[in-house]
């Protein structure tokens, strides 16, 4: 025995016996004892475990080193094995490098066991960035290291192996807590991760033997965690063979093993879940709903367990909550039956338990308690998404005062997802008119948003492992540079606009800035508020951004910005944005950010001459028609590895840039003479227009019928351009509602039939040309109500135009008469919904 | 996708809840146990399985009598044909009760199979039924059952402009309180005619991206429980002695026809389930899986799982446990359990009753009757190392902590009488040690040698053992047919792994007997044992040896015996209670007790928990035996 109180220089003393000795002496001594290990800490003793931890072996194996490693490795877990003081003080960049080294088969078996124990230790204590993005090689290991101890487990099940096996799995999401970083360690570990998980399942059926409880749980948490939807199809398509014992495991004895059922199943199928289409809108795939069906009264019951136990739900796991909010996500049904169980009351008495203003003002708040907030949140959001009655319940049983504490919470690593979450909240309640318009006025929420928006982390809050010198820390990985677009002019700050923006922070962002899209409507009160505090550079540097996600939801809410007849915000957009990011935005590589970048000219261009006259000023007349032309012959090109279902989910998209590139020319064709002339003059558009008069989605017939009523609607040469402006308006609002149509309908009539216009007729004789009469005739017959009467509108203008069918055109003119029920310029309604998915 | 949900990992009809077969009296035709998963660790299932273990044994006997051996197999399967899920759903309609018989012949399941030997199992015997279907006695007119006798359709005429006019079914069976918690769920197929879905009204006009349609739906259906003497034309809840959770309002309804507001509405494809708990007379109810809180409070009495409907058109299918429960009733009756244990674990004794007038005294006066226990038990068992060691650690503990008290242990030193009689139960041990392998021989002897009253003053444990003695012969030769059918060797591998031991003891058996010895050997042991007990009668006890005789000689009627109807008697389970009634006589005929301590005070236990559940209760939630003595 070494007296206790010199034990530092022994360690260092290169008799492997009398290192090997001081190790364990310390080891004795510190168990238990707190002073100790801090008065230990204080004299540097971590660097020192670490170098005998480090200790290369010259390819001589050295058992007396391998021991002291061991010892050492058993030392630190000791010392990670504190009170969070003590443990916090370990968080330093060369003890995780260290650790992570130590990874291998080739370790130890025991001082991987060690080093095992120490890191999930410590990478529980705090929010820690993606180590798997810190060491690249990481995840091969792992993989290995699952594979070596799934085989060692079934062989021979020793407690050892059990050990180091469980360990394994549950540091799986530590190392990659951010969404992408887990999906980065996919490919490596979702067979090993499958194997091991069927292998439990096996084993248990065969044997007899329940298997390890807790192995089998935590491996099955790992794999939901890094499941892709690709590999979730292809377990979803293995059979029931590996679902079937997931779903016995929902009705375990054990808490844990159910919720870990409860959320491998979730991930297995909503995770690349086909989306399909109808013409009624987005409906989900008929079996996930009964799945989610089945995991509802699961979910439920955990957290009604956990209510009960005690504390108001404060020690609830956050998992059970996350998992609840994704199965919301689905909405109808599975949404109805969770809100009947009383989910909503039962959330937001977590939520304003865990986050009373007071536990906030001290700005800080407890890793669990986070993670809790954030699933509480995330689930409100999601319950909220589809359902007005629902986000009345969710302000009602006042869930926003703690929304808007969390957003106003100084910024720390623990907070951020549930900002994260708050701003899910803030989008799903701002879907309701009514709410933008009472309870979120008062509320309090836009500083919280903009900082978000704007927020730049401080130093002390940099993510730990940035200047970890062995590790070069590995840049956001990037699109390459933008594909072929008509503008060549880039912004000279593009390429450094993200530099050194970790992927924590463009989250937060993306997050703000889907909670911002529906506040800046022009309906929103606070919409003012928004704008007076500087958002749009924001906005626009959003759009500019490399991370999909926010450049997506950037150009979402400048689409919204622009939306409605506020030319003063309208200007001070485009003052901020300029055509040239518009354009290439139109061209991104991401489907949905072509569909908004064509919303948003669909929106400018809106009962506005002005703005189609400053994009044709800008781009020139050619590049928008080809552009609107590259558009409307979009066809879905799947990529090589596609799968059918993600044909069949990306597909609504591409028919919404369809849509939204036909709007840009329904509303060119709503301007004035020179507008209208422009896009009659182009006759390959007009080809397509006529053309997409049979696309099987109805609101792209719509839009074609619409230019076809534009092409050809005859202005009153006796009103003034103002008041032509004034009849647009209200066709506008007319499709509203209907009850205005009678009165429209008395006014054009008798309008239109004298009126003669050679213009209008040249045209008209243009789209005959073209085909349109003989689609329009196809079109009567159109399975949509709101298609058959607007054809009858162009029908009726094209034939007293001249254009009509020669045979019985008297007929077909005097029956229009009679029922066409409203026609005029009609620019068909702008573009703001929003996308159901969330982008984070 | 779809076809597995809701269903378990291995599904099968018979994996998912317990059926047994007992032959129930003379004059009634068969009844079927039914006992869900969820009650299959319960006294209730226990008390069932008991039953039906003693009328398997006697329908076996009746079976032999008459000659016909397969009968009682047939019935047990035909019995399973209620649930096979291969029967084509007829539909019986009930509205005429006088055209039928209760029980219509022929429906799947229902075979009468008249027992006629019906005096092994009495009146008492027998545990009461679980309600398992709905019953043709108990349906409003203008109900059809059909389906199983599970489903239930409203078929009119419909109720004449009165609101209170309905239609209710009861079950087969009330509920017995001894089964601490009943639970059934019932699908609502169809909401009926009248049941309505109709879009509630948009709070807001504005919306700008999907929202859900809302739309409510309701169905005049209710679910509950009643007494047996309630009207069928009436709602449960509705009227005295009856309860029920509605539909239309969500609303429940206790013995009145003012309801309380409780749960959702519920209608088409809704799946209800009710739960009535006798630990503390509450009930519950459950949609599609989600359980809602306490909706009734002190119930008692008779009460039968009861549905009303009003209009028509109107379907529902109920599940009494047949089938995989939406609701994870099995949490339930664990969470039950558990907190009918903790209700145990906090209880306080009076001190008194604990020997003691201070809670250190009770104390140590508890831990030293729980050694006593542990001790007597090894020894009556023979255990003799095992008691030495465990008195010689409680004397180790008795020093470290008391001993500078000088509190006594003197009646723990007091086991040293038994500890000398080591030699008595170390020969004990080894006689039962020859009975548990199947070697009645070396039994035979060493009783001889070590206890040689034993037989004189127990002639029923001699026969007895000589009846095992052929069994296990019969046995023999059963697995070395067997195993001749596996291998084309003529000679047989050892069958017996205590050949050595026999042959070092009476060089009795050869080391590699053939089948044919063996055959004989036994006929010759049958035909001697049939000699000399053929006309006796042993009138100390209550065995009879010529049923017993004719029991076993039933065994050499097969030529495969192990897939035979009395292959039961083969299985080595049978020698357990044969060591056991040995050991108790040696015990006896050495003065001393049959039965340890210990299993004395279980067998208490056991009874008065038994009782105890009868009238329903906590107790029903206690099972000695699976709680504390299943391995």
């Amino acid at each position: 025995m070494i007296a206790e109180d010199d034990l530092l220089p022994y360690l260092r003393s290169d008799d492997r016996r009398i290192q090997l000795r001081a190790l364990r002496s310390l080891k004795n001594s510190i168990i238990g004892h707190s002073e100790q290990k801090a008065a230990y800490l204080d004299r540097g003793v971590l660097y020192e475990l670490l170098g005998i931890i480090n200790t290369q072996e010259d390819g001589v194996k050295d058992p007396m080193s391998d021991e002291c490693r061991i010892q050492a490795g058993v030392v630190l877990s000791s010392f990670a094995y504190s009170d969070p003081e003590i443990s916090s003080r370990l968080l330093t960049p060369a003890t995780l490098s260290t650790l992570v080294t130590t990874l291998t088969q080739y370790s130890p078996p025991a001082l991987l066991l060690a080093s095992l124990r120490t890191l999930t230790t410590l990478l529980t204590l705090r929010p820690t960035p993606s180590l798997v993005n810190q060491f690249p090689g990481l995840a091969t290991s792992m993989s290995e290291l699952i594979s070596h101890y799934s085989t060692a487990c079934f062989e021979n099940y020793a407690r050892q192996d059990v050990q180091s096996l469980t360990k394994l799995c549950t540091l799986v999401p530590l190392i990659s807590p951010s969404h992408s970083s887990a999906q980065s360690l996919s490919s490596e570990l979702t067979s090993p991760l499958i194997e091991l998980v069927y292998g439990s399942f096996k084993n248990s059926q065969t044997s007899g033997v329940v298997f390890d409880s807790k192995l089998q749980s935590t491996a099955i948490l790992a794999l939901a965690h890094v499941l892709t939807p690709t590999a979730a199809r292809q377990i979803a398509a293995a059979g029931p063979k590996f679902t079937n014992p997931l779903l016995a495991l929902l009705r375990a004895p054990d808490t844990t093993t159910r919720l870990s059922a409860a959320s491998l199943l979730t991930a297995l199928y909503t995770s690349g879940k086909p989306e399909l289409t109808s013409s009624s809108g987005v409906t989900r795939a008929p079996q996930i709903t009964t799945l989610a069906m089945t995991l509802v009264p699961t979910l439920m019951k955990l957290l009604d367990d956990a209510i009960a136990a005690g504390d108001h739900g404060r020690n609830c796991d956050p998992r059970i909550l996350h998992t609840l909010a994704i199965v919301c996500r689905e909405g109808g049904d599975v949404t109805d039956r969770c809100v009947e169980a009383g989910l909503i009351k039962k959330i937001v008495s977590i939520v304003v338990q865990v986050a009373p203003n007071n536990h906030f003002a001290s700005g800080r708040i407890l890793e669990r308690d986070g993670k809790l907030l954030s699933g509480s949140l995330l689930c409100l959001s999601a319950l909220g998404l589809y359902n007005e009655d629902y986000r009345k319940a969710i302000i009602e049983a006042g869930a926003l005062g703690a929304v808007v504490a969390v957003m106003n919470t100084a910024n720390t690593p623990a907070v951020r997802e549930v900002k994260i979450a708050a701003c899910h909240v803030l989008r799903t309640l701002s879907r309701s008119v009514r709410l933008l318009r009472t309870t979120m006025v008062e509320s309090g929420v836009v500083c919280g948003i903009v900082d978000l928006l704007g927020d730049v982390p401080s130093e002390e809050e940099r993510p730990l492992l940035e200047n970890v010198d062995t590790v070069a820390s590995e840049p956001e990985p990037m699109d390459d540079e933008p594909v072929q677009t008509t503008v060549t002019e880039v912004p000279a700050e593009e390429d450094d606009e993200d530099e050194g923006d970790e992927e924590e922070d463009l989250e937060v962002r993306t997050a703000a800035m889907a909670a911002v899209c529906n506040l800046v409507l022009d309906f929103s009160p606070l919409r003012k508020s928004i704008l007076d505090k500087g958002i749009l550079p924001l906005v626009v540097s959003g759009a500019r951004s490399r991370y999909t996600p926010l450049r997506l939801n950037s150009t979402w809410a400048l689409k919204h910005m622009v939306f409605g007849d506020d030319m003063d915000t309208k200007d001070s957009v485009m003052s901020h944005v300029g055509f040239p990011l518009i354009m290439k935005l139109c061209e991104d590589k991401e489907i949905q950010v072509q569909e908004q970048a064509l919303d948003f000219l669909r929106n400018l261009t809106a009962r506005s001459e002005k703005y189609i006259d400053m994009l044709f000023d800008n781009v020139g007349v050619d590049e928008v028609f080809k552009l609107v032309d590259r558009k409307l012959s979009l066809r879905v090109v799947p990529a090589v590895d596609d799968s059918e279902q993600e044909l069949l989910s990306t597909q609504p998209y591409y028919t919404k840039v369809i849509i939204a590139a036909a709007y840009v020319i329904v509303h060119i064709a709503a301007g004035d003479d020179r507008h209208r002339e422009a896009v009659i003059r182009n006759e390959t558009v007009l080809r397509k227009i006529v053309q997409l008069m049979r696309h099987e989605n109805y609101e792209v017939r719509l839009a074609c019928v619409w230019t076809i009523i534009n092409l050809t609607w005859v202005e009153e040469p006796s009103r003034a351009p103002g008041e032509a402006a004034a009849a647009q308006l209200a066709g506008q609002i007319s499709a509203g509602g209907p009850s205005s149509d009678q009165s429209q309908l008395e006014q054009s009539i008798s309008s239109s039939a004298e009126i003669y216009s050679s213009d209008c007729r040249r045209r008209a004789m243009t789209l005959v040309r073209f085909g349109a009469r003989e689609q329009l005739e196809y079109l009567k017959q159109d399975p949509v109500l709101d298609v058959r009467e607007k054809t009858k509108t162009a029908i009726y203008q094209i034939d007293s135009l001249g254009g009509g069918p020669s045979l019985g055109a008297e007929d077909q003119h005097v029956e229009n008469i009679g029922s066409v029920p409203s026609h005029g310029v009609e620019v068909a309604g702008s573009a703001m919904e929003i996308d159901s998915e969330l982008h984070a | 996708m779809a076809s597995f949900l809701h269903v378990p990992a291995t599904k099968s009809h018979n994996s998912s809840f317990t059926t047994v077969v007992a032959p129930g009296l003379a004059d009634r035709p068969a009844n079927e146990y039914f006992v869900p998963k969820y009650l299959s660790s319960t006294c209730y299932a226990d008390c069932v399985a008991n039953s039906a273990v003693a009328a398997q044994l006697a329908s076996k006997r009746a079976a032999q009598a008459t000659g016909s051996p397969g009968l009682s197999a047939a019935s047990s399967r035909s019995t399973f044909g209620l649930f096979d899920g291969q029967t084509t759903p007829h539909l019986y309609s009930y509205s005429d009760l006088s055209k039928h018989s209760p029980l219509p012949p022929g429906l799947p399941g229902f075979q009468a199979y008249d027992l006629q030997e019906s005096s092994l199992a009495s009146a008492e015997d027998v545990p009461p039924h679980l309600p398992s279907c709905w019953s043709p006695e108990g349906v409003s007119q203008s109900m059809e059952i059909f389906g199983d006798m599970l489903e239930v359709k409203f078929a009119g005429p419909p109720a004449k402009g009165n609101e209170q006019e309905a239609a209710a079914v009861r079950a087969n069976h009330p509920i017995p309180p001894q089964c601490g918690l009943f639970y059934f769920e019932v699908e609502v197929m169809s909401r009926g005619k009248d049941g309505y879905a109709f879009p509630l009204p948009r709070t807001s006009t504005h919306t700008f991206e999907r929202d859900d349609q809302i739309v409510n739906e309701r169905s005049f259906i209710g679910v509950g429980f009643c007494g047996p003497k309630v009207q069928l034309n009436k709602m449960p809840g509705w009227v005295s002695d009856s309860w029920g959770y509605h539909g239309d309002d969500g609303n429940t309804f206790a013995c009145q026809n003012s309801g309380k507001q409780y749960g959702p509405t519920f209608s088409t494809n809704d799946v209800i389930g009710c739960g009535v708990n006798f630990r503390n007379g509450t009930a519950f109810y459950t949609k599609n899986g989600i359980a809602f809180e306490t909706a009734f409070k002190d119930l008692k009495g008779t009460l039968y799982p009861a549905v009303g409907m009003r209009t028509i058109g109107e379907h529902i299918r109920a599940n009494f446990g047949q089938r995989e429960f939406v609701f994870d009733i099995e949490s339930y009756m664990r969470e039950e359990k558990a907190k009918t244990y903790k209700q145990i674990h906090t209880f306080q004794p009076p001190l008194e009753l604990l020997g003691g007038k201070d809670s250190a005294t009770a104390d140590t006066a508890i831990t030293q009757s729980i050694h006593k226990l542990i001790s007597s038990y090894l020894a009556h068992n023979g255990y003799v190392d095992s008691v030495r060691a465990f008195l010689g650690d409680v004397q180790k503990e008795t020093n470290a902590f008391s001993a500078p008290k000088g509190v006594s242990y003197g009646d723990v030193n007091g086991e040293e009488s038994e500890i000398a009689e080591d030699v008595e139960a170390i020969n004990r041990q080894k006689i039962r040690t020859a009975v548990l392998e199947g070697n009645i021989n070396r039994a035979l002897k060493l009783t001889e040698l070590f206890f040689p009253k034993v037989f004189e003053e127990n002639p029923e444990i001699l026969f007895q053992l000589k009846c095992r003695k052929f069994v296990e012969l019969m046995r023999s030769c059963a697995l070395a047919k067997e195993e001749s059918e596996y291998t084309d060797d003529d000679e047989m591998p050892d069958i017996s792994k205590d050949d050595e031991d026999t042959d070092m003891l009476d060089g009795e058996a050869p080391a590699k007997p053939n089948l044919a010895d063996l055959l004989n050997e036994a006929l010759r042991y049958g035909q001697n044992l049939h000699e000399s007990y053929r006309n006796q009668t042993l009138l100390s006890s209550t065995t009879d040896v010529q049923k017993a005789l004719n029991d076993i000689f039933a065994l050499m009627a097969y030529p495969d015996p192990i897939n035979s109807p009395v292959a039961y008697l083969l299985a080595e389970e049978g020698r357990a209670p044969v060591a056991e009634d040995l050991n108790s006589a040696i015990l006896v005929s050495q003065g001393k007790s049959s039965v340890a301590p210990l299993e004395r005070l279980i067998q208490h236990t056991t009874m008065l928990m038994r009782e105890l559940a009868e009238q329903g209760g906590q107790s029903a939630f206690v099972n000695v035996q699976h709680d504390f003595l299943a391995p």
